[in-house]
């Protein structure tokens, strides 16, 4: 089962409203 | 977490089947993480539809942790929104499971604390008193020290 990821903050949290499931953010950095 | 943890089979399944995730760059959605007050990565928030933060960690998490992370705020979630049963097995799951961490501790204390008030008013007190057998040195443990004390008192005047 692969982890779907949303591209952006504003796109998961519609997803997350309409399925009605909470948000998981992990603010990450690339170094 | 990227390279370690997320490809671990029980947190893909818990992410996928309980959450929405995304991954945003802390350097590039800078308003998005001075509106959450995070400044050090990984920063692990967990959101309700409306944007209020029922649970967050910070740093690195081996994927046997942070299934239980996940299962910690999943439990909190349920408990925050007064789905005590469902927060009950959120909270064991963590519990119960074989695999150590720092984070039982956590769970024990708020298995307790959503037991009582699923109208368990015993549980309160066992579940709290397996956290003090077996995390004695948490940081949970002094919050939950007293239940000795009052179980005592209660088989003093009873007994």
């Amino acid at each position: 089962m692969t982890i779907a990821w949303e591209k952006d903050y504003g796109s998961a949290l519609a997803r997350a409203k309409s399925e009605n499931k909470p948000l998981f953010v992990d603010f990450f950095s690339p170094t | 977490m990227g390279t370690v943890t997320y490809p671990h089979g029980g947190v893909e399944r818990r992410l996928s089947q309980f959450f929405v995730s995304v991954r945003p760059q802390i350097d590039v959605d800078k308003d998005l993480a001075k509106k959450f007050l995070v400044s050090w990565t990984p920063g692990l928030l967990f959101l309700d539809g409306q944007e209020g933060v029922q649970y967050r960690a910070f740093g690195f998490h081996p994927p046997e942790m942070f299934e239980h992370l996940l299962d910690v705020a999943r439990g909190t979630i349920e408990f925050n929104l007064g789905r005590y049963d469902e927060a009950v097995k959120a909270f064991s799951a963590v519990s119960e499971d074989k695999d150590p961490s720092p984070l039982q501790a956590e769970a024990l204390y708020w298995l307790g604390v959503a037991r009582y008030k699923s109208g368990d008013k015993e549980g309160l007190g066992k579940t709290w008193s397996q956290l003090l057998d077996r995390h004695p040195n948490s940081l949970w443990a002094p919050k939950a020290g007293f239940i000795r004390e009052k179980v005592a008192t209660g088989r003093r005047r009873t007994g």
